[in-house]
């Protein structure tokens, strides 16, 4: 054995080389004979819970919309508003106030204002939305959905695929089925420093 | 010196294929086939890519395909299979897979998000291991039949995953009630294996089977019998025996 390593050729240690080789020759068998296979999997998870609107008749509505617009309980000129997607996605910052080179537009103490918005889930599967006033102490917020009734926070139940894009009421009054439609009322009281205002609502869904 | 050079070429040129085998190793399954891929999300080479919201869940089916004479069994596994604090959990159908012999079978690779799941991508790796197979032993028929006696005989066919089993026949006088066991004896390799059974009482049914063991997996033959002959003439010690026994 110790004369087969010490083998040499033109300089070159043949007998190290072929027992080198031997070995791993033997070794990559060993690791062949272990079979195995990987496949992998990438799960893309998108929100499903999609909030818009499409405000029809109004300047600064994206598009010829066809949803209901925002309005003043009263009739008075409304003011501009303008939504912001919260960080994660999981907010609404609303910011109400005065509309650009329009006196009138003015968001008054004593004032209530209407703000309808399309909410639709896109999943397969039944969700269940939480809807809350995420803080703000100037104004008063309230929300309704559809036609219920007015309360602090929502709690919604939301079939697979529910809601399509367009309120429940249109411009012209009529009924868009299997839409739901999110109201928000701000009502700013008699103490409300004026300015513009900002609240947050805060979505969570289950 | 140059039968040295010619066996350094012959292990160089043994070497080329052996490392191509092993690299090969760690993506295909010698003896399956993946033959189907079906189901939600799509195939891109190998990585099945699903997007879904919460409150859904989206599977695809792979079909492997198996076109030798023998069951191979697959181990299926996927690390990490939960996230986002188990909102989102990636799922098989069966951690084991039996895939028979000329035949094709079936998992399901499943991704789940509950509805409070957050929006982001997820990966995870499945790692199909083929199994070896499981131990068998064959009982064959008994030899030797005498009226007081008869050789056991068992075939050792797999030792399955352990380097040795402890082989023995179990056996009594009523069907499916195999009572009595022969002393077993260690066995590292596959092939033949006996036992001789003595002090029988002649002319009775007896029933036995192969039993192989290691480390608490068991493997048993089919149950086989024999009768023992009828003594040609009752020597006078036979009966002096039957009294005594």
């Amino acid at each position: 054995m110790k004369q087969f390593l010490k083998k040499r050729w033109h300089g070159i240690p043949v007998g190290i080389v072929s027992g080198v080789l031997a070995l791993v020759l033997v070794a990559g068998g060993a690791f062949a004979a272990y079979s195995f296979t990987k496949v992998q999997v990438e799960v893309v998870v998108e929100e499903a819970i999609v909030l818009g609107y499409n405000w029809c008749g109004y300047s600064w509505a994206e598009g010829d919309g066809d949803d209901l617009a925002p309005y003043m309980v009263g009739g008075a000129v409304v003011p501009e508003i303008m939504l912001e997607e919260g960080t994660g996605g999981y907010d609404l910052d609303v910011t109400i106030q005065k509309g650009d080179g329009v006196d009138a537009s003015e968001f008054c103490p004593g004032e209530t204002l209407i703000i309808p918005l399309n909410l639709r889930n896109k999943s397969d599967g039944s969700l269940t939305l939480d809807i809350t006033n995420g803080g703000t102490t100037a104004l008063d917020i309230a929300f309704k959905v559809n036609s219920g009734g007015w309360a602090d926070s929502v709690n919604l139940a939301m079939a697979g695929h529910l809601g399509a894009f367009g309120s429940d009421v249109d411009c012209d009054g009529v009924q868009d089925a299997g839409s739901t439609c999110l109201y928000i009322k701000v009502h700013a009281p008699g103490d409300c420093p004026p300015g513009s205002q900002t609240f947050s609502l805060d979505f969570s869904r289950s | 010196m140059k039968r040295i050079v010619v066996i350094i070429l012959i292990l160089g040129s043994l070497l080329v294929p052996s490392v191509v085998s092993a690299e090969s190793g760690t993506s295909t399954l010698p003896g399956i086939e993946i033959t189907g891929r079906t189901g939600d999300g799509n195939w891109i080479d190998n990585t099945w890519k699903v997007t879904m919201y919460p409150g859904e869940q989206k599977s695809t089916a792979v079909t492997f395909k198996n076109p030798s004479l023998r069951d191979i069994t697959l181990a299926l596994s996927a690390t990490p299979s939960v996230f986002d604090d188990g909102n989102v959990i990636i799922s098989l159908d069966n951690s084991t897979l039996i895939v028979p012999a000329k035949s094709e079978a079936c998992a399901v690779i499943s991704a789940s998000a509950t509805g409070s799941a957050t929006p982001e991508t997820y990966s995870a790796e499945i790692r199909i291991e083929a199994l070896p197979p499981p131990p068998s032993v064959t009982t064959n028929n008994a030899t030797r039949i005498t009226w007081f006696g008869s050789t056991l005989n068992g075939q050792l066919d797999g030792l399955g995953n352990f380097s040795s089993m402890s082989v023995s026949f179990e056996w009594g006088t009523s069907p499916g009630a195999l009572d009595r066991e022969t002393h077993s004896r260690p066995k590292s390799r596959t092939g033949a294996f006996r036992a001789w059974l003595y002090w029988l009482s002649p002319n009775t049914t007896y029933y036995f089977r192969a039993k192989a063991e290691g480390d608490g997996t068991i493997a048993y033959g089919d149950e086989l019998n024999f009768t023992t002959k009828k003594p040609k003439k009752p020597f006078w010690w036979f009966w002096w025996w039957w009294w005594w026994r």
